[in-house]
């Protein structure tokens, strides 16, 4: 059974969509993350146009964001002032994204940018993430006290603002330049960006992890919503019959991989997330080195 | 559509069988027509390419197709090894291509054109850009690269010698059409040929529609840009409301 994307001008199995929103939605569910950094790689390995791949991206990450950010506000697990100054930050970011993104288009080199920005992101973060969860592996029994965060080198920085909820008072130039970084990249590479913001937010800014979960939903939601308008209104990029049948994959398969989720212990859940961010980081890495299929690529041109 | 198709057989076969007689005192009067099973490609929601065929009767020499769509500029770009990995380095622009060309003929017709008269009807992929006599090896080496891709996606497709003529005089050919092809409209052109001479030429149109829900998407996402990002934005947010309210529910 195929499916005509409308946008992609192209026709592509049904159930290979859904199931790849799906098994991506299962990941989802059982380690807490968007996806977005999966399901846009794997859409440009199955054929889809990078473009159309990160355009329609942002939106179903959209979609799979907005029900998380709704249950943390109801929490009360969001830094509202935080969040406001990653949004604003993120908007800048994630609409000069979108011009970076049509830019490198007309130069033959987003497909490029796409990749070798996955390799070193995916590959600092995987590795950095796969030897911290086999240290906490080694030590969970070793409890040592810890300060509530590390005072670093960013807390001589001047503009200090407080965050009450977050209990910080640090200054406000370390989240925007993540707000506008995180921005850039949910247009670039077709990211939400969580994966980049979480870490961030609890190592570098030292919030709380609940807080900076809830946050991090919060700020993708509007970033992601911002790269789908801009990715239509400028690019005309968003394929919303590919985004609804990712979607449909996704919600059921994130059911799935929650349950999953509480049959696993916090340290195995980020060491086989690290694993599989490690996996797809050789697998961009294979495409840039070996020698391609053809050397040849055409595209229409005005 | 077989008893469609069928029919118009008929009715061919009739003209032939009609024609026979007076062809034999009146040299000029022969019969060549075609005729397409369907005038309409329709891009459905489920579409997945489609077979065009072609018919049509002769009663004197050989016939070759040639189906076009709307010309376009393209970039061709040629990766190099730079620094360890494979990076878009070189470009060509090709100016005034088909986005769609095929060309099929019966047994022998091709090469018994000459080919100055292939390049002024625009038969084979030589004959698709006037830029073809000022192609230096560098432009050949692009030219020749998009034509693999086009052919690769079906895009492009040459079938000499795929036309039966059957002793009746008529003819069939099947085209297979991609999913990947571009809406818009066709020109399908026939010339029958014999002793390398142009004896008729025959030409009808091919449209191909995208129809439907899919239209109206692609409509909306270029002709109203805006509008379209921010109905993306309310169906993405309220899918993913829908679907955590569904599930929620359940567990409740």
């Amino acid at each position: 059974m195929y499916a005509y994307l409308p946008i992609a001008e192209n026709s592509f199995n049904i159930l290979i969509l859904i199931g790849l929103g799906g098994a991506i939605g299962f990941l989802s569910g059982v380690f807490g993350v968007g996806g977005g950094f999966l399901m846009t790689p794997l859409l440009i390995f199955l054929g889809i146009p990078p473009t159309i791949a990160v355009g329609s991206e942002a939106s179903q990450i959209l979609a799979s964001s907005v029900s998380g950010a709704m249950a943390h506000y109801k929490r009360r697990n969001i830094d509202m002032r935080m969040g406001g100054l990653l949004i604003l930050s993120g908007l800048v970011g994630s609409t000069v994204g979108v011009y970076i993104f049509k830019w490198l288009q007309s130069l033959g080199q987003i497909d490029l940018t796409i990749r070798i920005t996955y390799v070193a992101l995916l590959g600092s973060i995987g590795t950095a993430m796969f030897i911290e969860s086999l240290n906490a592996l080694r030590k969970t029994r070793v409890r040592s006290r810890q300060k509530k965060h590390k005072h670093n080198f960013l807390h001589g920085l001047p503009f200090k603002m407080r965050f009450p909820q977050s209990h910080l008072y640090i200054s406000v130039v370390p989240p925007i330049v993540v707000g506008v970084i995180v921005g850039g990249l949910s247009s670039i590479i077709g990211v939400g960006g969580g994966f980049i913001l979480l870490p961030a937010m609890i190592y570098l800014l030292g919030m709380p992890t609940i807080v900076a979960i809830g946050t991090s939903l919060f700020q993708i939601t509007f970033i992601t919503a911002n790269s789908t308008f801009f990715h239509a209104s400028i690019n005309q990029t968003v394929d919303i019959m590919l985004a609804t049948l990712l979607l449909f994959g996704a919600v059921i398969g994130a059911q799935f991989g929650s349950k999953m989720s509480l049959l696993l212990r916090g340290e195995q859940l980020r060491a086989l997330l690290a694993l599989i961010v490690i996996f797809v980081c050789l697998s961009m890495l294979y495409s840039l080195l070996a020698t391609p299929l053809s050397l040849y690529s055409i595209e229409m041109a005005s | 559509m077989i008893r469609h198709t069928s029919s118009l057989w008929l009715i061919l076969l009739t003209a032939v069988l009609l024609d026979a007689p007076s062809s034999a005192y009146a040299q000029d009067d022969t019969t060549f027509a075609v005729d397409l099973a369907d005038r309409q490609i329709s891009i459905t929601a489920g579409f997945n390419g489609a077979n065009l065929l072609i018919f049509g009767a002769i009663t004197r020499g050989d016939v070759i197709l040639i189906i076009e769509g709307t010309t376009e500029n393209y970039q061709v770009r040629k990766k190099k090894y730079v620094g360890g990995i494979w990076i878009n380095s070189e470009a060509h622009k090709l100016h005034s291509l088909p986005n769609f060309y095929v060309v099929a003929s019966s047994n022998g017709a091709l090469e018994q054109l000459p080919t100055s008269k292939r390049i002024d009807h625009r038969i084979g992929y030589d004959a698709i850009t006037q830029e073809i006599p000022t192609f230096d090896a560098h432009a050949r080496e692009f030219f020749d690269s998009l034509v693999r891709i086009k052919e690769q996606d079906g895009l492009y497709q040459f079938l000499p010698d795929t036309i039966e003529v059957a002793n009746s005089g008529l003819f069939r050919i099947n085209i297979q059409i991609p999913a990947a092809i571009p809406p818009g409209d066709y020109v399908i052109r026939a010339l029958s040929i014999e002793n390398g001479e142009i004896l008729q030429k025959f030409q009808t149109a091919l449209s191909v529609n995208k129809v439907g829900f899919g239209a109206e998407i692609y409509r909306a996402a270029h002709q109203y840009p805006k509008l379209y990002g921010i109905s993306a934005i309310i169906i993405s947010v309220f899918s993913g409301l829908l679907a955590n309210f569904i599930f929620n529910r359940r567990k409740a």
